[in-house]
């Protein structure tokens, strides 16, 4: 599933829908987007700000943010926070090295009031790749059973290979119609 | 004397309202998810499966009712037991209709119901998908799971579908959630204060472990720089 038929899949209502896609540097957020809608991903740089996805139907206005990771752009992630709707976490499986950065990271951003209650979703990427860690080493490394107060999934997945996103999105748009009826 | 009567009330009121944390255990597939759309009163739909955490909240009667949903496939099935001190029982669902599986869920089961933060806490257990022609009976699933080999153990089987409402097979998942209410309110003051107690002390040892994580990583950072450093201290030699 593409971010178009993402879109077709969300009830009609009058409204935006807002997803963050955040994570360290390398780990795949891009490329992820790219893929997500039908672009060529052979030359992707490293982001400096953000790049954007907007796809509008109706009344209703799927957005999709991608903000850079690298650490020292890591403050600015805030300045993106307001009405998101969904958080996409994603993590390079493969650096097994920064893991538990990855989990730092992550639970600051959880621990930011505007984020509280939002649904996170962790995209466990790279897996085409033979040193990946399993979706169940990444739940243990990032602690992800200390999340509260809000709903969170982890898909395995390889934005590469286009495997793993559309069930990654599927979760999103369930929990994103079943708050908004 | 009206204001003080209306005080009372209140008291009373507060005094009997309860809030409750259960959690859906069993394996993949299931229907717990379906469950706990059941539950809440909603047509269940579009249900995916389930690799992570949901909490949903309800009022059941005059209780506060707090539903965690987890996943129950193999590779998840490992967090359950981080969420074992919050709860204050369970709701273990098996797929009636796979035989093949209740070997798994039996094992899934013992291990969680002697797992010290849950042992002793009532349970129920649901017989679900018995709208399917190969379901097994609930009689038959209790044989299975080896319930009697359970020390300590309050609990209440029933048969269910929690997909299919033909032949009314869906009240029996209210029916259950009623019995297993009803037996955590009659001890709610002694259960609450072990949950209060048990939560805490896993608070703490997320926080212990959480701190000893900070520290790894700087640790990390520190040596990767350090490492940059010397690179380029030696690129700067040559
Ligand atoms: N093998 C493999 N490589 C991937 C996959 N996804 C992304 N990559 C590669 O990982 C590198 C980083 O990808 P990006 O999409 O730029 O990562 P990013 O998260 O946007 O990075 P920043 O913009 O710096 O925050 C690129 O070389 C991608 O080709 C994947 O699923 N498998
Ligand atoms: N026939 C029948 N199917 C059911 C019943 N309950 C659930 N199902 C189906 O069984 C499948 C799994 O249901 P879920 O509720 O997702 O199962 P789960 O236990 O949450 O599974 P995980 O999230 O993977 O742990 C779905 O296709 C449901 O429609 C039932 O009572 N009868
Ligand atoms: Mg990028
Ligand atoms: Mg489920």
């Amino acid at each position: 599933m593409g971010l178009l038929s993402l879109l077709r899949s969300m009830r009609k209502s009058d409204r935006e829908v807002r997803i963050l896609l955040l994570g360290l540097d390398n780990a795949g957020k891009t490329t992820i987007l790219k893929t997500l809608s039908e672009e060529d991903i052979t030359h992707i740089m490293p982001t400096q700000g953000f790049n954007i996805k907007s796809l509008v139907r109706d009344n209703f206005k799927l957005n999709v943010w991608d903000i850079g990771g690298q650490k020292t752009i890591r403050p600015y992630w805030r300045n993106y926070f307001d009405q998101t709707d969904a958080l996409v976490f994603v993590i390079d499986s493969a650096d097994k090295a920064r893991l538990e950065e990855s989990g730092i990271e992550l639970n600051l951003l959880l621990e930011e009031e505007k984020m509280a209650g939002v649904p996170v979703l962790i995209f466990a990427n790279k897996q085409d790749l033979i040193n990946a860690a399993t979706a169940e080493e990444i739940t243990t490394s990032l602690s992800l059973h200390s999340i509260r107060g809000r709903p969170w999934q982890i898909q395995a997945c390889s934005a590469k290979k286009n495997e793993g996103l559309s069930e990654g999105m599927e979760w999103i748009m369930n929990i994103i119609n079943s708050k908004s009826s | 004397m009206f204001g003080l009567m209306r005080n009372f009330y209140r008291w009373v009121k507060k005094k009997n309202e309860k809030s409750i944390t259960l959690c859906l255990l069993g394996l993949d597939n299931a229907g717990k998810t379906t469950t706990l759309h059941r539950i809440k009163g909603e047509v269940p739909e579009n249900i995916t499966p389930t690799w992570g955490f949901m909490s949903e909240e309800m009022n059941h009667g005059k209780h506060k009712l707090t539903l965690f949903d987890l996943g129950g496939g193999k590779n998840i099935r490992g967090i359950w037991q981080n969420y074992y001190a919050e709860v204050h029982g369970v709701i273990f669902v098996v797929d009636s209709a796979a035989a093949d599986r209740l070997g798994d869920a039996c094992t899934s089961l013992h291990k969680a119901l002697t797992s010290p933060n849950l042992d002793g806490k009532p349970v129920l257990i649901l017989a679900n998908k018995q709208d399917l022609p190969q379901a097994l009976k609930a009689d038959e699933i209790a044989k299975q799971l080896k319930l009697h080999e359970i020390p300590n153990l309050s609990y209440r089987i029933l048969g269910c579908s929690a997909l299919k409402t033909e032949g009314n097979l869906h009240m029996t998942v209210f029916q259950g959630t009623q019995w297993l209410v009803s037996t955590i309110s009659s001890k709610y003051d002694q259960l609450s204060e072990r949950v209060a107690r048990e939560s805490a002390e896993q608070k703490e040892r997320e926080r212990i472990e959480q701190e000893e994580k900070k520290k790894r990583v700087e640790a990390a950072r520190e040596e990767r720089r350090r490492k940059q450093e010397a690179e380029e201290a030696a690129a700067a030699a040559a």
